[in-house]
């Protein structure tokens, strides 16, 4: 198992032969409140070679669980945040698949990552043995409403992962301008 | 025999498993993939040995499908030597269920498409992201009633009474409820979700606001009618709906009138399990 730093990459399937199903896990500590508490969803898009979202239906989500090419699922409940990619089943036209989380914008109160601890991402295989993990690093969350966590992305033939741990101070919709989600 | 048993025959595992040649060769490339090799018998007719053990079907290639032939005893699909595989099966025939209910629906224009929703234009439909994110904010309603997908139902009015039960979601925050004048649905739980209905007994309309900022409206009543809002939810998709009724029906007789029985909470003990 490799622990990657922000910016890093690993050669997926180079790495590891074989590898066709990839669990991407998506995991965080929320301090406790017995108040309205900020609420996290973990979110894969998938980016045509503009590093766009392709479509809509290339959005994975707790609300449409699974890609219309069915290559990428949601598998979380509330409890367990995960995402399966079948890699083999990526379209062509897909070059990258990026992970974010970011706190749902409820009118009540939006909430930032303040609250989170021990935010990580982690691939395995189907079997659960994990490849490779990437802590984010908790520094400066106060005002960040978004995180892009990784994105697995292609490289000639093979698929490589980048960790990112990138932060958006405006949320959903900046993350979604940045890729062409159309809210 | 009609079985009139209440509770579903769990024995009889190959009635729910059972794949029909047809739907076996139409499955999506997906959902065979992500299953592990089926291993159909190879004949047409009833198979009622054991099937080969994990180990067996690991070494050997699974046979090529000659029939799709009943498969009597305790055959367990080869699905379930990897549970990770299993349950992304299930998960892909409960999204292509979801999937089928939308494909259903008659075409609705969506919330940018409408200025008003009114009796002549009376149904919209939020897309999946947008029936997810953020909050719906109604404002000028004077009473709401919701209903969950559990069956738990409640209702309140702007001035803070309330009736049934409240759905409180995992982040300490009701499903549905009024937050001063507006009354709002979180949409982060939109899967708890099964109705809501908004009435508007003001002068004034009532507005529709998710969080994309787009808009939609609905006229106060008028010529003794009063339109309501109903928020249904069907599949992953929010479809919000013009009702009208009588402008002297009270708040209880448009509750009878769609359904929403009011649930009781159970008390709260002081035991701690």
């Amino acid at each position: 198992m490799a622990a990657l730093v922000a910016g890093a990459n690993a050669a997926l399937t180079v790495e590891n032969p074989g590898l066709d199903h990839v669990v991407v896990g998506l995991g965080w500590d929320s301090i406790p409140s017995h108040g309205p508490s900020a609420e996290l969803v973990p979110f894969a898009v998938m980016c045509d070679a503009n590093g766009v979202a392709a479509s809509n239906d290339h959005l994975v989500f707790f609300n449409q669980l699974v890609s219309a090419d069915a290559s990428v699922a949601f598998t979380g409940d509330e409890d367990q945040e995960q995402i399966d990619v079948v890699l083999s089943l990526v379209p062509e036209n897909i070059a990258k698949i990026v992970f974010f989380v970011y706190v749902d914008p409820d009118v009540r109160g939006k909430g930032t990552f303040a609250a989170v601890r021990n935010s990580h991402i982690r691939l395995s295989t189907a079997e659960n043995r994990e490849i490779l993990r990437f802590e984010i690093p908790a520094s400066n969350m106060e005002s960040v409403t978004a995180v892009i966590f990784g994105e697995l992305y292609r490289h000639r033939t093979e698929w490589k992962f980048r960790a990112l741990g990138q932060g958006y101070t405006t949320g959903l919709a900046g993350v979604a301008k940045d890729f062409g989600i159309s809210l | 025999m009609i079985n009139t048993s209440p509770t579903p025959r769990t024995d009889l595992p190959y009635l729910r498993r059972r794949i029909k040649p047809g739907q076996a060769a139409a499955a999506p490339s997906a959902l065979r993939n992500a299953t592990a090799p089926l291993t159909p018998p190879s004949s047409g007719g009833l198979t009622l040995g054991r099937p080969p053990t994990p180990q067996a079907q690991a070494s050997s290639p699974a046979p090529a499908s000659t029939s799709g032939g009943l498969v009597l005893g305790r055959n367990t699909p080869a699905s379930s030597v990897n549970p990770r595989a299993q349950k992304l099966a299930a998960l892909h025939e409960a999204a292509k269920a979801m999937d089928h209910a939308v494909q259903l629906l008659f075409p609705a224009p969506g919330i940018r498409d409408l200025y008003e929703l009114n009796l002549q234009d009376r149904v919209l439909r939020l897309s999946a992201l947008e029936s997810a994110v953020g909050t719906m904010v109604v404002s000028g309603s004077t009473a709401m009633a919701w209903e969950s997908v559990r069956g738990v139902t409640g209702g309140a009015d702007v001035d803070g009474h309330t009736a049934g039960s409240p759905v409180m979601t995992k982040g300490n925050r009701p499903l549905a409820g009024y937050d001063g004048r507006n009354a709002l649905l979180t949409l982060r739980h939109i899967r708890q979700l099964r109705r809501a209905m908004f009435i508007n007994r003001g002068t004034h309309p009532m507005g529709v606001e998710i969080f994309s900022g787009a808009q939609v409206a609905l006229p106060p009543p008028a010529d003794g009618t009063q339109i309501l809002l109903l928020a249904l939810r069907i599949g992953n998709v929010l479809e919000l709906r013009a009702e009208p009724v009588p402008q002297g029906w009270s708040d209880l007789q448009i509750w009878q009138e769609f359904d929403f029985t009011m649930t009781h909470a159970a008390p709260i003990t002081s035991y701690r399990r």
